[in-house]
This record gives C-alpha cells, sequence and structure tokens, in this order.
C-alpha cells in the first residue's frame, strides 16, 4: 500500500461532509486485473452475484485461457470457471493510450482487484488505478511488504509454507500436497470478504481502501489447533496418516466398494454406531474408552473395525451411521459427486445461461432470500467490452491501432 | 459523518449461535473486522467443570499443559476462535432464555448458526419468526448439507465433508487411496464463505429503500466444492487420472517435496520455468545435462529426477536452500511446522499475529486477520471472553434487566458464569 495515498485518504478535506447511499450489488463496477486464479475467485463471486466485472487482459488474451485442460469452448476449464459472467476489456496495458483508457476505466471502478503469482508483487502503478472512493485489493504470495515479500510461490508450496503441508501424509513419508489451487480461492475469497467490508464502510468513511491480502497469511490464519497446541502446549503438532488431531476415530476406513470418512470421535455418537453393529463392548475396553485413548491404541482398534468395513459397501455403512446421527460421509470420486442424490435434488450443479454446451459447474457457495446469484459465460477475448469501449475509446483509434481488441460478438 | 473509531464493522451487532469451528471463525472475522459479536453460549456448552489432567496433557491445548480451577476459560482453541466477542450465557430451550434472545434479535443486525436444519425450528426460532421479530435481520445458517435434500439432516463434521466434497480423490500418495487434509479444510472454508454472505447481507440492506433483510443458507458441503470447480468440469471432458497425484503437478516439474539436513525438515519446490530449472541445477552443481532436459523429459523423468534433487537437500539446511533458491527466482519454500509458522520472521515484520493477554490464560500470539486493509485495520479489542463474563452488561445494560432478575435467571439456570456440576 502507498504510503502517501493512505496518508491522502484520511486527511479531513478528503472525508465526505455527508453520508453517500450504499451502493447496490448490480451498480456495482469491478475491475479485474488477476494475474492469478485468486484475483479471479474473487472477480467471479463480485460476478455470479450480480456486479458489473470487467476482466482486462491483453489483446492476445489471457495467458491462463491455454493454461491446463481444455473444455468444449477452446479455453481452459479453469479459465472458463473463473471468470464466469465477466465481461472481457482486452486492452495493452504496456502502451501509453492502453494505460490511459485504463486509467479512465479505473475512475469508473468501485473495486480494482490484482493479484500475482507465482511472482512477486508488483502492482499496477498508484496514478493508474487510484481514486478517493476507489476499494482495491492486491493479492499475492507474500504481501506487499516485509522480508519476504519478492519471493515467488505456487499453491503447493503456499502449502508448505502456511503448515498444512507438515500435518498432511503419513508421519514416517514425505509430506503430502493438498486439494489443487486451494491457497488461490481461499486468498481470493479472503479479498473478496475485505473488499465487501470497505464497501460497507465506504458511505460512512466517505472514502474507499487499499486491501493487502497474502496467501502465506490466509492460509497461516486456516489452522484448527496446530499453532494453538505450540503456543500453550509446546506441542509440534505431525502428520498422523488419515487419522485426526489426538482423537479417534476420526479417519478414512475402506469398505467393500470404496472408501467413508468415518468421524464419530465422542462416546455417544460412536457409541450408537458400535451399537447397530453389535460391537458397542468395545468402549468398555480401557484402551478404547476415550477418544484419546483410542488414538492411542487407533492400530489396535481399526484392526478390530476393518473387517467389518470391508464386508459392507459405503452405502451400508453411511445409512447405518446417520441412522444413528454419527457423522460418516462417502469419499466421494469426481464422477461420484456429480452423480450425489442430495446435491442432484437440490439442483446445485448449473450449466451457464445461454450457453451451447453441457458441461456443468458448481453452483453457489450459499443461496440468498434477497439476492440474485447468475452463472454466465465467461467471454471470449474482447467479449461484452462494447459499451465500455464506446466510452473509451469513442473515434476507435485504439482499435485500429490494436491497443484495444474489438468485441467479436 | 459516523466518526470512525473502529474497524470497517463498527455498529454492526452480530447474535453468534454456532459452536465447533466454521461458524466461530466465520463471526471471528466480522469480529477482526469491528462488529460487535455477542456470543450466546448454553450453559454447558465449554464442556464439564473440570477436565481430566490426561486429557488435558494430551491436547495440548491448555497454557502451560495446566487446566487450573476454570478450564472452562482456558482451552486455547476457544480463545483462538473467540476474540473480540462479548459471552452471554442462555437456555434457548427455557421460555424466559427463548424470549430474552428474542429482544436481542430486535436490537441486532445480524443472526449466525451453525445447527443441523431442525433446531431453530424446533425452538421455535426458524427464519420467519426472526423476521416477524426484526424484518431488517440477516440470517445465515450454516448446515452441513442445506435445508432441503436426502441428506439435510445428516450430521457432519469438517473432516467428513472434505472427502464427500471430492477434494480427498484429488490427494494422496502415488502408491496409496485418499487422504485427508491435517486441517478439517471445509471448515475454514465455509467460515470464508459465511462471512462473506453476511456481508453482502448488509449492504443488500443499507442499498434496499425498505432496510430489509434476508436468509442465507450456507451449505458446507457445496460451498466446498467451489473450491474444486475446474476439476468438476475436467471429469465430465476427460478421463480423470487413476492414481494419487503424491506431490506431482501436472504441467510444472520437478515438482516436490525434498529431505533436508536433520529431523523430518522438507523443502517444497515448484520449478515453473527452464530457467528456474537452470538455476536450480546450477546452484545444487548438478551435471550440465540435467539442466538441459525439456519440460517434456523432466515431466516423463520425473522419478529420476526427484531422486538427484534429493541427494543434493538432504546434505543441505531447509532454511538455506530456501532462501538460496528465492534469491535466484526458484519457488521454493520450508514446510514449516508449527513453531516455523509462530516465529517466521516475515510474518512478525508483517504484524500479522494478534498478541493477546487472556485474564484467565496468559498471553499468547494467535494468528490475526490475514487482511489488511488501510483505514479501518483489523483491532484485537478484546480478548475471548469468560463463560457468560457479559450477561450483567448485556441484560442489565442492554435490556433493562435488575439484579433481582439476574439472581433469579442464574437460580433457575437459564444463565450461568460456570458450567453446571
Amino acid at each position: 500500500m502507498s504510503e502517501m495515498h493512505s496518508a491522502m485518504r484520511t486527511t479531513p478535506s478528503s472525508v465526505a461532509d455527508s453520508e453517500a447511499p450504499m451502493k447496490a450489488f448490480n451498480e456495482m463496477v469491478v475491475v479485474d486485473v488477476a494475474g492469478s486464479a485468486a484475483g479471479a475467485y474473487a472477480g467471479k463471486l463480485f460476478s455470479d452475484l450480480g456486479a458489473r466485472v470487467v476482466k482486462v487482459e491483453p489483446p492476445a488474451g489471457d495467458a491462463t485461457r491455454w493454461t491446463g485442460p481444455l473444455g468444449r469452448r477452446g479455453m481452459s476449464t479453469t479459465f472458463e470457471y473463473l471468470n464466469t459472467g465477466k465481461s472481457s476489456l482486452a486492452l495493452d496495458l504496456r502502451s501509453r493510450s492502453g494505460q490511459a483508457i485504463f486509467r479512465r476505466l479505473c475512475l469508473a471502478a468501485d473495486v480494482i482487484v490484482e493479484s500475482f503469482s507465482p511472482g512477486p508483487a508488483t502492482p499496477l502503478a498508484d496514478e493508474l488505478t487510484w481514486h478517493d472512493q476507489a476499494v482495491r485489493v492486491r493479492i499475492s504470495p507474500f504481501g506487499l511488504n516485509g522480508p519476504n515479500a519478492r519471493w515467488k510461490s505456487t499453491p503447493f508450496t503456499d502449502f508448505a509454507v502456511a503448515g498444512h503441508m507438515y500435518l498432511t501424509g503419513e508421519p514416517d513419508r514425505e509430506p503430502l500436497q493438498g486439494a489443487p489451487m486451494q491457497s488461490l480461492y481461499a486468498a481470493g475469497t479472503h479479498g473478496f470478504i475485505g473488499a465487501l467490508a470497505a464497501l460497507y464502510a465506504r458511505p460512512s468513511l466517505g472514502l474507499g481502501q487499499d486491501i493487502d491480502v497474502s496467501h502465506f497469511e490466509v492460509m497461516a490464519s486456516l489452522h484448527q489447533w496446530t499453532t494453538v497446541r505450540y503456543t500453550h502446549g509446546g506441542i509440534i503438532q505431525r502428520r498422523v496418516g488419515n487419522r485426526y488431531g489426538s482423537l479417534h476415530p476420526s479417519t478414512i476406513y475402506r469398505c467393500s466398494d470404496g472408501y467413508v470418512a468415518f468421524a464419530p470421535v465422542g462416546n455417544e455418537p460412536l457409541g450408537r454406531f458400535l451399537a447397530v453393529i453389535g460391537m458397542d463392548e468395545l468402549l468398555l475396553e480401557p484402551r478404547f474408552s476415550t477418544g484419546a485413548e483410542r488414538f492411542a491404541s487407533a492400530d489396535a482398534f481399526d484392526a478390530i473395525l476393518e473387517p467389518w468395513m470391508l464386508d459392507h459397501t459405503v452405502n451400508e455403512v453411511v445409512e447405518l451411521a446417520q441412522a444413528v446421527r454419527a457423522p460418516v460421509a462417502p469419499v466421494n470420486t469426481i464422477p461420484g459427486l456429480l452423480a450425489d442424490a442430495h446435491l442432484k435434488e437440490r439442483a446445485f450443479w448449473v450449466l451457464p445461461e445461454g450457453a451451447d454446451e453441457s458441461v456443468l459447474q458448481p453452483g453457489p457457495p450459499f443461496r440468498m432470500s434477497g439476492h440474485e446469484w447468475r452463472l454466465r459465460p465467461a467471454p471470449e477475448v474482447g467479449q461484452g467490452s462494447a459499451p465500455w469501449v464506446e466510452v473509451l475509446d469513442p473515434g476507435a483509434h485504439l482499435r485500429q491501432a490494436a491497443i484495444v481488441r474489438a468485441d467479436p460478438s | 459523518m459516523t466518526e470512525f473509531a473502529g474497524g470497517a464493522l463498527t455498529g454492526v451487532t452480530v447474535l453468534d449461535l454456532t459452536r465447533v469451528w466454521a461458524g466461530p471463525l466465520a463471526t471471528r472475522i466480522l469480529g477482526d473486522l469491528g462488529a460487535d459479536v455477542i456470543k450466546i453460549e448454553a450453559i454447558w456448552s465449554r464442556g464439564p467443570q473440570a477436565v481430566p489432567e490426561a486429557d488435558v496433557r494430551v491436547s495440548g491445548r491448555y497454557p502451560g499443559n495446566l487446566a487450573g480451577t476454570r478450564p472452562w476459560n482456558r482451552e486455547g482453541m476457544f480463545n483462538k476462535l473467540n476474540r473480540n466477542k462479548r459471552s452471554l450465557t442462555l437456555q434457548l430451550d427455557t421460555p424466559e432464555g427463548k424470549a430474552l434472545f428474542e429482544r436481542l434479535v430486535v436490537e441486532a443486525d445480524v443472526v449466525i448458526e451453525n445447527y443441523t436444519p431442525r433446531v431453530m425450528p424446533q425452538l421455535g426460532l426458524g427464519y420467519e419468526r426472526l423476521r416477524e421479530l426484526n424484518p431488517a435481520i440477516v440470517y445465515l445458517a450454516m448446515p452441513g448439507y442445506g435445508w432441503t435434500g436426502p441428506s439435510r439432516d445428516f450430521a457432519a463434521l469438517g473432516t467428513t465433508l472434505e472427502p464427500e466434497a471430492g477434494l480427498s480423490s484429488l490427494m494422496g500418495y502415488r502408491d496409496t487411496g485418499p487422504y485427508k487434509s491435517g486441517v478439517a479444510w471445509a471448515d475454514p472454508v465455509a467460515a470464508m464463505h459465511g462471512a462473506a454472505a453476511v456481508l453482502i447481507g448488509i449492504i443488500d440492506r443499507e442499498a434496499h429503500p425498505q432496510r430489509l433483510g434476508q436468509a442465507i443458507e450456507l451449505a458446507q458441503l457445496e460451498g466446498m466444492i467451489c473450491f474444486i470447480g475446474p476439476r468438476v468440469m475436467d471429469v465430465q471432458l476427460h478421463a480423470p487420472a487413476r492414481e494419487g497425484p503424491g506431490n506431482r503437478h501436472p504441467y510444472y516439474a520437478p515438482q516436490g517435496c525434498y529431505p533436508c539436513a536433520g529431523d523430518d525438515r522438507w523443502l517444497a519446490i515448484t520449478v515453473t520455468s527452464d530457467a528456474e530449472w537452470v538455476a536450480l541445477c546450477r546452484l545444487a552443481g548438478f551435471d550440465q545435462w540435467l539442466a538441459y532436459l525439456t519440460l517434456d523429459q523432466r515431466l516423463t523423468r520425473h522419478d529420476e529426477i526427484d531422486a538427484i534433487v534429493a541427494t543434493w537437500t538432504v546434505t543441505q539446511l531447509r532454511d538455506d536452500i530456501e532462501i538460496l533458491l528465492q534469491d535466484h527466482g526458484v519457488a521454493a519454500c520450508s514446510v514449516n511446522d508449527a513453531r516455523d509458522i509462530v516465529e517466521n520472521a516475515h510474518l512478525v515484520s508483517r504484524h500479522f499475529f494478534a498478541e493477546i493477554e487472556h485474564p484467565e490464560a496468559g498471553r499468547h500470539r494467535f494468528p490475526g486477520l490475514p487482511i489488511q486493509i488501510s483505514a479501518t485495520p483489523a483491532a484485537y479489542r478484546r480478548p475471548a471472553p469468560g463463560l457468560g463474563e457479559h450477561n450483567r452488561e448485556i441484560l442489565v445494560g442492554l435490556l433493562g434487566l435488575t439484579d433481582d432478575d439476574l439472581a433469579r435467571l442464574t437460580e433457575t439456570k437459564v444463565i450461568a458464569e460456570a458450567p453446571p456440576n
């Protein structure tokens, strides 16, 4: 964050005299200059929830359009997912004219989202993006300052540096990575939260704000008890395979046709489940009498339960357990997830509006009774920019000079 | 103009009925941003009066591994998640407790709960009732599976939702089945989506001509799936990979977790370009032919390359080669443990940690709000509350009850400052 501008924003002369009205979501303009999935996901959340999001990309198109497996429209599934409903403004930011257009666009923006990955954070020049009502979100691997601000990261190294990898995998093997891109989604969502907080405060404050979010800090803040066990009890938590914390059974068991996630660690839900399968006497044995005792004797406990599990299907185990309110769920493959009856009945999977293709995408992360969520297709390069281009390049000179690429639609 | 002494959400009152992790983290984010969060707790919600000494030692979550005379106020996980909140005990299943809660709903902006869908209607506190009391209320429910569908009443935890959402199938060694992450990852994901949803709700309300609130249904399973969207699309287009990914990346190579000198010390490296690979080979002193391997060759010969990289890293100190590689533009990071995080110089220099003095648990360093917001920064205004610490402040100060009322509520066990015996 620029110290000069943060100082400017707190001087009384720039504070509004009266409260401005709160802008509705569908009146908000968001400029998305995300270089990573983190900023793109923040922009997607704004877009699917109704804000006008303009994705600024080079005239040849953002490199992430072709990175990874391609979808039916010839763009990567990652790009397609992360840019739903945005319009694309294809603009050469290296040219002076391109920068002048971008500056005018930012003056109209409520929110400007930048993200940097895997390289260090080099924010766009202040004079391009700044105005006193702008909420500027910068999402980067290590943040905008500090000794390691210039370091590179990937989701893999984010998972390591923030303490999650050390906890994942077998104790006698190398630590293991998490699911793909999780640090980027988490950082993007935190950027979104920061932007919303600044937008909420803006009418009273009379000013926008700068938001600095790092993958490292976001992931380091999302531990359950890892740092607490160290600061309070001097314990350095290690990875414990598919077991969990210091209680058992919270684990994954193999069944006859797949795996279940099994987590009734308390004596009450576990006792109810064991009673159903006729093994409740196990809890009378001192070595299995509490969650902590069972953790200490977890191999012996599992040796008794595993043969029963292998004799039953995933569905049988889940049904028996949930009938007595024991938290047990299938370990879904992605095809299994797409076939899940609960999600189908809730119509969770959706196709983008008006898309002439059939690839389903996840629905909303939450459902609001008074706020519309829509999934619209990701844009082709320049698609949807016509209204912006008419205003920003009235003589069409920059289109001719290939600084702005025309809307293909 | 409003005076902005506090955070961005100064003046927003949140009634927090949540338990465990996802809900309390959602409300902590709101509290760190300046909201007044009133945590409403059942008198038994923090467990029994006494904790067995063995459990204290195994958990490692009590200061100095000592339960103390009031262990319910000393547990570190609770104290981490509940800073910036006030505590009001209230038995919602008693007529008096429910009536007091309803009076608070009239005064509040937001109600958040993470029960299964049956609980609030059973208490007579479903959204219809809350809206009747206060049409401006923003109500967030965070059930595992949502309000509808065949699994709606199923019990769920973060440790079951992460595998159910498909994430575990994308994890695992190359020769094993699925793995869970080391934290119950679905919980914090639900927390961040929940905090975002509440913010949208209060922005909508301020922009709405009648200032109406709304109900938000956050099915934790669904929010978790939103974090693997492209993988769900890929499977519909291409056959899924059949083996666990181990520590590999589909199109960066090498990527791996390499052993370093010392006990259980590892360095995570992703090489994202030929130039980075050349730099790594030069720094490690590898034979020249290695540096000429193309990305395709590195992907094909990944096992061989891993073995060679490990022969170098295992002779080196993790933190030394982390800096060396980063100085030369290679994404290399230590596989940090809890102590590495708590003592990390970069995090300290950015004032990431919340250093909080708790009257019954002492001073500790907790992770802070990972959102630096320029004009309204996060403030750590108060430590986690003791059980019922703000009963008087809220019931007498806000609702106008008398000392006699408090005595009677304590007598009938509607409120308390210690768990029942």
